[in-house]
């Protein structure tokens, strides 16, 4: 029952990233939504797995994924960290343009 | 025990979602680092609570500690930039912010939904796991470099890529103080933030040891190993206790890639012996991967705390020479 | 049956005092004040509930594990409260008199 409740939360943690993504203008709030996203995701991997082979221990293979995951997305968020340093640099802003061209 | 463990459950649900709001919602960014950070600690629980320690591990190192160490040195960076504008929110409409809201909840309830609908196996994939006969005795370790040590090793490759295209975002011609300066504390240190460094460095490489070498039979394994040791390897390097690595020596450049290339070693050398890649020979399988989990905590640590740190830029070999 | 109950009474005791130390974080006016509060009171909740979790532990080496966490940790905040407190004094933050 418990792994419903967090499949759960991992569904109500998107819209909240969404928002985050979406609404935003600080590209580091929307870093940081993009993680919550991902974070969700893996909640959403484990919690949506049936028990695992012994009772205190959960499946290996989706363990395996969600590990996989965090390292890429700490990855991504170094990278996108080291774009918005440049962005600071070239042109003194830390949003995008939101009129799709050059403001 | 049921009611208490589903009243704990639905705290830390409640705390967790709580957490991610803030994060996002703030209009100071410094603010939503930080709930980010509480965000990622009660997500680390979350992980216990299902039954993932080394899930856990992994995430309240890699994701609560290094990513908030990450997010913060970049905002202290955008606070000594002089000429930074400040970002203009803007606020949708209430009704279309719930509308959204809504609209993004229900397509994930479905996803979640149908997913669960779906017959799936009693035991999922840890049946197959726990048949086959392993002697590295900690399962996710034996998914992690053996079973489906192609994702483990597409991984690495990430890690690495993402240091490497961090050093070549370094401009070559102007200088660009917020991206290329490196993270250091200055000519002013601190005696006792040394001395606690300098006794911190041993127990963080025991610490390491200790989990790479559990990793085989309890939760642990190269990347909470790499997790610590980067850690500590960054203390050293912001207090000056080490210099900082140019990225033109051949040392920094073996320690960022290393990792890689003994997993690719390994894989050659199952292609060589068994014909299959990524396929280890029965009697050497421990100690093959225990050897190749070595070299990963070695080079993980690196290329974190190169994420971390900054590579420093490198100058220019002649005045006339702006390539590399 | 009694090193459960004493268990449970040092980890009730250890989150009374996580609970003052927040009290404090919230409603202290100054940042030497909160620190102050945060190092203390978190110093002394952990090794509460450190202990009440060591009585539980399977074997001396887990609970000696666990002892070690404790020192870490104690070493950590207070390098980083001392840290802190340097950097706001130097930053220019005078601190709260009545």
């Amino acid at each position: 029952m418990s792994s419903l409740l967090f499949l759960a939360g991992a569904v109500a943690l998107l819209p909240v990233a969404v928002y985050g993504l979406a609404v935003r203008r600080h590209l580091v709030s929307k870093l940081i939504a993009l993680n919550i996203a991902a974070s969700a995701v893996f909640v959403s991997l484990l919690a949506g797995a049936p028990p695992g082979a012994e009772e205190g221990a959960a499946d290996p293979v989706p363990q395996a994924l969600a590990l996989t995951g965090i390292v890429i997305s700490v990855s991504i968020t170094a990278f996108a960290l080291s774009l918005i340093r440049r962005l600071i640099d070239e042109q003194g802003r830390l949003d995008l343009p939101e009129d799709g061209g050059m403001e | 025990m049921d009611a208490v463990g589903a009243v704990v459950d639905l705290l830390l649900v409640a705390m967790t979602l709580s957490a991610a709001v803030a994060a996002v919602v703030s209009r100071d960014v410094f603010r939503g680092v930080v709930f980010f950070i509480v965000f990622g600690a009660l997500m680390a629980l979350i992980w216990l609570r299902l039954s993932a320690p080394n899930v856990a591990l992994a995430e309240a190192a890699v994701g609560a500690g290094l990513t908030g160490v990450l997010m913060l040195e970049t905002l202290g960076r955008i606070q000594r930039a002089s000429d930074v504008e400040p970002v203009r929110e803007s606020r949708p409409r209430p009704v279309v912010l719930a509308g959204a809201a809504l609209a993004v909840a229900g397509l994930s309830a479905l996803a979640a939904l149908s997913v669960l609908l779906v017959e799936r196996a009693p035991q999922g994939l840890a049946g197959l796991v726990a048949q086959q006969e392993h002697p590295i005795e900690n399962p996710v370790t034996a998914v992690l470099l053996d079973f489906r040590g192609y994702d483990t090793l597409l991984e690495v490759g990430v890690l690495l890529l993402a240091v490497i295209a961090t050093m070549g975002l370094y401009p070559r011609d102007h200088p660009s103080p917020t991206a290329t300066a490196p993270l250091t504390r200055g000519p002013e240190r601190g005696l006792l933030l040394g001395w606690f460094v300098r006794l911190l460095f041993p127990v963080g490489v025991l610490v390491s040891g200790y989990l790479w070498w559990q990793g085989a039979a309890a939760p642990g394994g190269a990347f909470q190993a790499g997790t610590v040791l980067a850690s500590v390897l960054v203390l050293m390097l912001v207090t000056g206790i080490l210099g900082l690595p140019s990225p033109r020596r051949a040392a920094t450049r073996l320690a960022l890639a290393a990792g890689l290339s003994a997993f690719l070693a390994a894989a050659l050398l199952g292609l060589g012996l068994l014909g299959v890649p990524l396929a280890y020979p029965p009697a050497l399988a421990k100690a093959l991967i225990l050897a190749v989990e070595a070299v990963l905590t070695l080079s993980i640590a690196a290329c974190l705390a190169a994420l971390v740190i900054g590579v420093p830029p490198t100058p220019p070999r002649h005045a006339a020479d702006d390539g590399s | 049956m009694v090193i459960d109950v004493l268990s449970g009474a040092l980890l009730v005791a250890g989150c009374f005092f996580f609970l003052a130390g927040t009290v404090g974080l919230l409603r202290f006016p100054d940042v030497y004040c909160r620190l102050h509060a945060l190092t203390k009171a978190d110093n002394l909740g952990l090794q509460l509930v450190v202990l009440g979790l060591a009585l539980q532990a399977d074997s001396l080496y887990a609970a000696a594990k666990l002892l070690v966490i404790w020192l870490l940790a104690l070493l950590a905040s207070a390098t980083i409260a001392h840290l802190v407190s340097r950097l706001a004094l130097r930053e220019g933050y005078r601190p709260w008199t009545r």
